[in-house]
């Protein structure tokens, strides 16, 4: 009956006592386990959601702050970012893909599977997403997947190529395949009769995975190509005589060609140096935005919920030491004859705390072990719709980028569903091995204060009383 | 040749600048193969005696030798531990064991030498002092106090000492009971040589003890019979 074999047989035959030990640290795990299950599924979720968003940058023009100061001097001028500049900033060694893109919106008669317009009254627009970088930046950061031909070529970005990738679903709808040739009408007149017809080779077929909505139907060809459509679109509205001159003015400003940048950063942590860096380069009034200041506002919910449980779990194991402490000792006050007994035989006072250690840790290693599974179970069901409130509550998701920009498409990747995928409360190796680390070390605190009481105790008053 | 000596011991509560005094200048020897009583009336202070000799306090003055060891020397826990064994009134055993398991509990904690088959020792103790296998693997609540007496005596002789200290150990028993216990108290001493110290009220025991001491105000007399 070695000290390990009298606490077992203490924690068999004291069965109520066993029992009332057993729920309450089964209660108080419960609330450790949900703690740590939470906490740890926040911060998986926060490193998925950094692995999906990617270290996005973006290059834009400050129109609020430019508008105030042109109030207060009309003959303010702005210069215009060149390519050439862009393409310094994209050689800048932070910068591991770079693109920039025109976006261009046309029709065409002979498919079908396109988008409405309001402003034409029609429902078979298609929208075209430029593209100067060959290796298609959407690919290599897996936006879109390649479904069956191939990506652009050098020679046909650099040249008036007029190729193009359509997104699966327009080829399926309209039996394309690689090789095919589909014809766009594009110009600014109301008469659709006076579209210029384009005829674009299909090079590849591509399929959206995280890609945001509004693109996951765009078309992708070359800027040059766009631009010259563009430029041909300008043209034929300067020739037409119904057109007067202030009207062209304002016809072609509406419809300027715009690139939107975007940078791929190696490291997010560069952000902000590439932030600096790239201000020096840039002309006055352009700003260089980032994707993770919207990685914080979509974090925000998890970070409430992180911040709770932290602190539920602070107070789950404050609370158990102190309740435990106490019971324990109150138990070990109902056994202090069998403390006595075993110091006046001569048992080390370490092998008594020991006893009294193995006796707790067993049945703690017990409902430790219940409440692990319990306690995820609910902090899985409690959690999701915290985070469903906290996410209702904090409905600031708006991107930092306008629809038209580049770099939208990336931001929209990391949306909030996705934030509620990647937030999953799962019995990960990780949350056992930290909820038995937290659990025993809350067990190991809760002895010292009745392992304190049992070298306080002194045999032959307990076991003779007070008699001379 | 003693085996536990006491030599000017004093024991004493300070009160203040005085002093109330326990035991005063307290000299004895104890030999194997005796069984010795010591009698004195309620708060003479036999039972702080017992608790000195049995190692569960400290003299203020003095020493307690076993042998020719002083027992601070020794360690008070390890001579509990390995050279006592110790018989009280109120049975001290541990109410949720068996009579078999308190015995063992002893046995586990002791560093004498023991033989390998503690379980069949613990039986045989048993079986020695008068209870058979199946009051042996009785929880100890469930034997009556003579049996639970037995079962304390078995304890203390479980690990292989040689000097074995009671404390009233007939206290609760009646007088059928008290008889039987001097005996088994009797054949230790005598048939296997041990050093028997009983400290208590009872004129039986006196009567059947090699020798006796009175402790009166604070003094151990011998006491003539």
């Amino acid at each position: 009956m070695n000290f390990a074999k009298r606490a077992i047989a203490g924690i068999a035959r004291k069965q109520g006592k066993t029992l009332i030990f057993l729920v309450i640290i089964f209660v108080l795990g419960n609330i450790i386990a949900g703690a740590v299950s939470i906490r740890l599924a926040v911060t998986n979720a926060q490193r998925v959601l950094s692995y999906k968003m990617s270290p996005v940058a973006s290059l834009g023009f400050d129109t609020e702050k430019y508008s105030a100061l042109l109030e207060k001097n009309p003959e303010l001028e702005a210069e215009a970012v060149s390519l050439e500049t862009l393409g310094e900033i994209g050689a800048s060694p932070y910068v591991k893909y770079f693109d920039y893109s025109a976006r261009l919106v046309v029709s065409s008669s002979t498919l079908t599977g396109g988008r409405a317009d309001p402003f034409f009254e029609s429902s078979n627009f298609f929208e075209f997403i430029g593209v100067n970088n060959p290796e298609l930046v959407d690919l290599k950061e897996e936006l879109i997947q390649l479904v069956s031909g191939r990506v652009f070529t050098e020679q046909e970005t650099k040249d008036l190529e007029y190729v193009a990738l359509v997104p699966q679903e327009i080829a399926e709808m309209n039996n394309l395949t690689i090789g095919s040739v589909i014809t766009f009408e594009c110009g600014f007149s109301y008469d659709t009769g006076k579209r210029r017809p384009y005829d674009f080779e299909i090079v590849g077929i591509y399929k959206a995975k995280t890609m945001t909505e509004e693109f996951k139907d765009g078309i992708y060809a070359p800027n040059k190509v766009l631009k010259e459509m563009n430029d041909l679109a300008n043209r034929e509205v300067l020739k037409d005589p119904n057109i007067s001159e202030e009207d062209y003015q304002s016809i072609v400003e509406t419809f300027r060609i715009y690139y939107t940048t975007l940078f791929i950063l190696n490291d997010p942590m560069d952000l902000e140096a590439f932030r600096e860096e790239t201000a020096a380069l840039v002309p006055a009034y352009y700003t260089v935005t980032v994707a993770s200041n919207n990685l914080e506002k979509l974090e925000a919910p998890l970070q409430s919920i992180r911040e709770v449980t932290t602190l539920v779990l602070y107070l789950a194991v404050v609370a158990a030491v102190l309740t435990m402490s106490l019971l324990i000792t109150l138990f070990l006050r109902d056994r202090r004859q069998e403390v006595g007994i075993y110091l006046s035989l001569g048992e080390r006072k370490f092998k008594v705390a020991g006893q009294i250690l193995v006796e707790v840790a067993v049945v703690a290693l017990i409902a430790i072990t219940l409440s692990l599974f319990t306690g995820n179970a609910l902090s899985g069901v409690i959690s999701e719709q915290m985070l469903a409130d906290q996410m209702l509550a904090d409905q600031a998701h708006e991107s930092q980028y306008s629809p038209g920009d580049y770099a939208y498409r990336y931001q929209g990747a990391t949306s909030a569903e996705q934030l509620a995928e990647a937030y999953t409360i799962s019995l990960n190796m990780t949350t056992v091995v930290l909820f038995y680390a937290i659990g025993f070390a809350t067990v190991c605190v809760s002895v010292l204060l009745p392992i304190f009481y049992i070298t306080r105790l002194n045999p032959k008053k307990i076991l003779m009383g007070g008699e001379l | 040749m003693s085996l536990v000596t006491v030599s000017e011991v004093n024991y004493f509560y300070a009160d203040g600048d005085s002093r109330r005094y326990i035991l005063k200048d307290i000299s004895c020897e104890f030999e194997r193969g005796k069984l010795y009583a010591i009698l004195g009336e309620s708060g003479s202070g036999k039972t702080t005696f017992l608790s000195l000799l049995a190692a569960l306090d400290k003299p203020k003055s003095g020493k307690v030798l076993y042998e020719t060891q002083d027992i601070s020397s020794i360690g008070f826990e390890k001579f509990r531990r390995n050279k006592i064994g110790i018989v009280f009134q109120a049975y001290n055993l541990i109410p949720y064991m068996t009579a078999a398991e308190n015995i063992k509990v002893a046995m586990s904690i002791t560093d004498n030498k023991l033989p390998k088959d503690i379980n069949e020792v613990a039986y045989n103790l048993l079986d020695y002092i008068g209870l058979d296998k199946a009051k042996a693997d009785r929880t100890v609540n469930k034997l009556s106090g003579g049996e639970q007496q037995r079962v304390a005596i078995a304890r203390a002789l479980a690990t292989n000492v040689d000097v074995v200290l009671a404390d009233e150990p007939t206290g609760n028993l009646d007088e059928d009971m008290e008889n039987e216990i001097i005996a088994i108290l009797q054949k230790l001493a005598h048939e296997h040589n041990k050093c028997v110290i009983v400290v208590t009220h009872s004129t039986q025991i006196a009567n059947q003890a090699d020798t006796v001491f009175k402790l009166r105000k604070g003094k151990l007399e011998p006491y003539e019979r």
